[in-house]
C-alpha cells in the first residue's frame, strides 16, 4: 500500500484544478483566428510525468468536458484524450525521455491526429468543398499554436512535480 | 518738566498726534474716504505687504510638501478606493444596460408576437474545435427545451437547438452547413434558403441559395426567416445581403448574407419554445 499519498492527492488536485482552467480557456478565442486546444495540450504534457492509470484518468476528464462544450462530438474527444495520454504515459515510461522536445513532439502529433480525425468524420458533415482552405486556414494554425503553448506549460507541469512529490514512497 | 514741554522731542510728538487726530477728522467728515495718513501708509507699506504674503505662501507650500507626505498618501488611498467603487458601478451599470438592451428586443419581439414563448438562456462553453461557431446553453430538457428550437437574440435569429441534454443544448450558429433555413428577402418577396459552406466559415456569412438568375435581390437587402415546414417562426431577422453573385452552375443564383449577430460577443439568448405554427 502506497504511503505519504497526500502528495499524490495534492498533486492530482492541482492537475484537476489545471483541467477546469484550461477548459475555461479553451472557450475564448486568443486573436482573430487562432486558439490553443489547451484540453490537448494540457493532459499530454501531464502524462509525459504521470503512471498510464493516472493518465488516462486526466486524459478522460479533460475529454469529457470538452465533450461537453463540443456540438459534434458526443464522447469522442474523451476517448481519443483517454487514448492519447495512456499512449503518452507508455511511451514516457519505455521509449522516450521526459523532455520538452517529447512534449512538444507528442503534442504535435496528438493534435495533428485530432484535427485530421475531426476534420474526416464531423467538420466534413454538409460540407461539398474547401476543406482544405479550412484546414490550412483555421485547424493548421490551432494546431501548431497548440504546439508552442505546450513549452510552457511543459514547464509548468514539471514544476509542480518536482515540488509536489513524495520524499519517500513505502510500499507495503 | 517745563524742559520736557520745550524740547524739540515733544514738539515732534505733539505735530505727529495732531496730524493723526486731524486725519481722523477729515475722514469722518468727508464719507468713504479714508484718512490722507492711512492712504500714505498704504503706498509704503503695500510693497513690503506684497512681499511678505508671498514670502508667507512660499513658506507654507515648501512646509506642506514636507510635512504632509502622509496626507498625501492617505488622500492617494482614498481616490483609489474611490476609483475602484467606481469601476465597479460601472461594470454593473454595463451588465444592466446589456440587459436592458436585451429584454427591450425580446419585449418588441413578444408584442409583435403575442403567441412565442421564450425561455431566456446563457451561452456557457464553445467548441473551439468547430469554425462555425456553435455553443452549449445552460437550459436543456428539464425547462422545456426540444430539438430544433430556434434561437434568437433580439430580433434576430442566431441559431438552432440541435442536441439537447437535461440542463444543457448544443446549438448549431446560423451559417453552419449542417443548418438549412426558409428565408425570403423583405424588398423583392423572393424565396430561398440560407446556407452555410466551407468558403464562409471564417467571415461567419452564409448564402442565400435558390434564387433566379435575373434576382431582384440586391446589396441592402434584408434576409428574414419565411416560416417553411415550421422550424422557424416568420419574420425573423437573419442578416443583410452584401453581395449577389452567379450559382456555380449558371443557371441561378445566390445572394452573400452577413448575420446580424456579432457571435464572439454574444453571451445572452433567448429560446423559443413554442409559436403559433411550429411543426406545421
Amino acid at each position: 500500500m502506497l504511503k505519504n499519498n497526500k502528495f499524490l492527492i495534492l498533486r492530482g488536485g492541482l492537475f484537476v484544478f489545471f483541467i477546469l482552467t484550461a477548459a475555461i480557456c479553451q472557450n475564448f478565442r486568443h486573436g482573430p483566428r487562432v486558439n490553443a486546444f489547451w484540453l490537448i495540450v494540457l493532459p499530454i504534457c501531464v502524462s509525459v510525468f504521470e503512471k498510464p492509470y493516472s493518465a488516462m484518468f486526466f486524459g478522460a476528464l479533460s475529454g469529457a468536458l470538452w465533450d461537453f462544450f463540443s456540438g459534434a462530438a458526443d464522447g469522442f474527444n474523451a476517448f481519443f484524450l483517454c487514448a492519447a495520454c495512456l499512449l503518452t504515459s507508455l511511451a514516457a515510461l519505455n521509449i522516450i525521455r521526459k523532455n520538452l522536445l517529447s512534449a512538444v513532439i507528442l503534442v504535435f502529433a496528438a493534435s495533428m491526429l485530432y484535427v485530421g480525425i475531426y476534420m474526416a468524420f464531423f467538420a466534413s458533415r454538409g460540407i461539398s468543398g474547401g476543406l482544405y482552405g479550412l484546414f490550412k486556414g483555421f485547424y493548421l494554425p490551432d494546431a501548431l499554436f497548440s504546439t508552442a503553448a505546450s513549452v510552457p506549460v511543459f514547464y509548468i507541469i514539471k514544476f509542480s512535480h518536482s515540488v509536489i512529490r513524495p520524499k519517500k514512497e513505502i510500499y507495503q | 518738566m517745563l524742559n520736557f514741554f520745550k524740547s524739540a522731542k515733544f514738539k515732534i510728538i505733539a505735530a505727529v498726534l495732531t496730524a493723526l487726530i486731524a486725519g481722523m477728522v477729515f475722514a469722518a467728515v468727508s464719507s468713504g474716504s479714508t484718512s490722507p495718513l492711512t492712504n500714505a501708509a498704504g503706498f509704503v507699506f503695500a510693497p513690503l505687504e506684497n512681499a511678505g504674503v508671498y514670502i508667507a505662501s512660499k513658506v507654507s507650500g515648501f512646509a506642506l510638501s514636507f510635512a504632509s507626505s502622509k496626507y498625501y498618501q492617505k488622500e492617494i488611498e482614498k481616490l483609489e478606493l474611490q476609483l475602484e467603487e467606481y469601476r465597479e458601478k460601472l461594470v454593473g451599470y454595463e451588465e444592466v444596460k446589456k440587459k436592458i438592451e436585451l429584454y427591450e428586443g425580446f419585449l418588441g419581439l413578444k408584442e409583435n408576437n403575442p403567441d412565442f414563448d421564450f425561455i431566456e438562456a446563457t451561452i456557457i462553453g464553445r467548441d473551439p474545435a468547430d469554425v462555425f461557431r456553435s455553443f452549449v446553453i445552460n437550459k436543456g430538457t428539464a425547462n422545456g427545451i426540444k430539438i430544433n428550437s430556434p434561437i434568437i437574440s433580439g430580433k434576430y435569429l442566431v441559431g438552432v437547438v440541435r442536441k439537447v441534454n437535461l440542463t444543457s443544448s448544443v446549438v448549431y450558429a446560423v451559417g453552419d452547413p449542417k443548418v438549412k433555413i426558409g428565408a425570403y428577402e423583405i424588398k423583392s418577396r423572393e424565396d430561398g434558403y440560407i446556407e452555410g459552406t466551407a468558403e464562409f466559415a471564417f467571415s461567419g456569412e452564409c448564402r442565400f441559395t435558390e434564387l433566379p438568375k435575373d434576382t431582384a435581390v440586391a446589396e441592402g437587402g434584408i434576409i428574414c426567416t419565411s416560416g417553411i415546414a415550421g422550424v422557424y417562426p416568420r419574420d425573423l431577422i437573419i442578416g443583410t445581403v452584401t453581395e449577389v453573385r452567379d450559382g456555380d452552375t449558371g443557371l441561378s443564383s445566390y445572394a452573400v448574407v452577413k448575420p446580424g449577430i456579432d457571435y464572439a460577443s454574444l453571451t445572452d439568448v433567448f429560446v423559443i419554445t413554442s409559436f403559433l405554427g411550429q411543426n406545421e
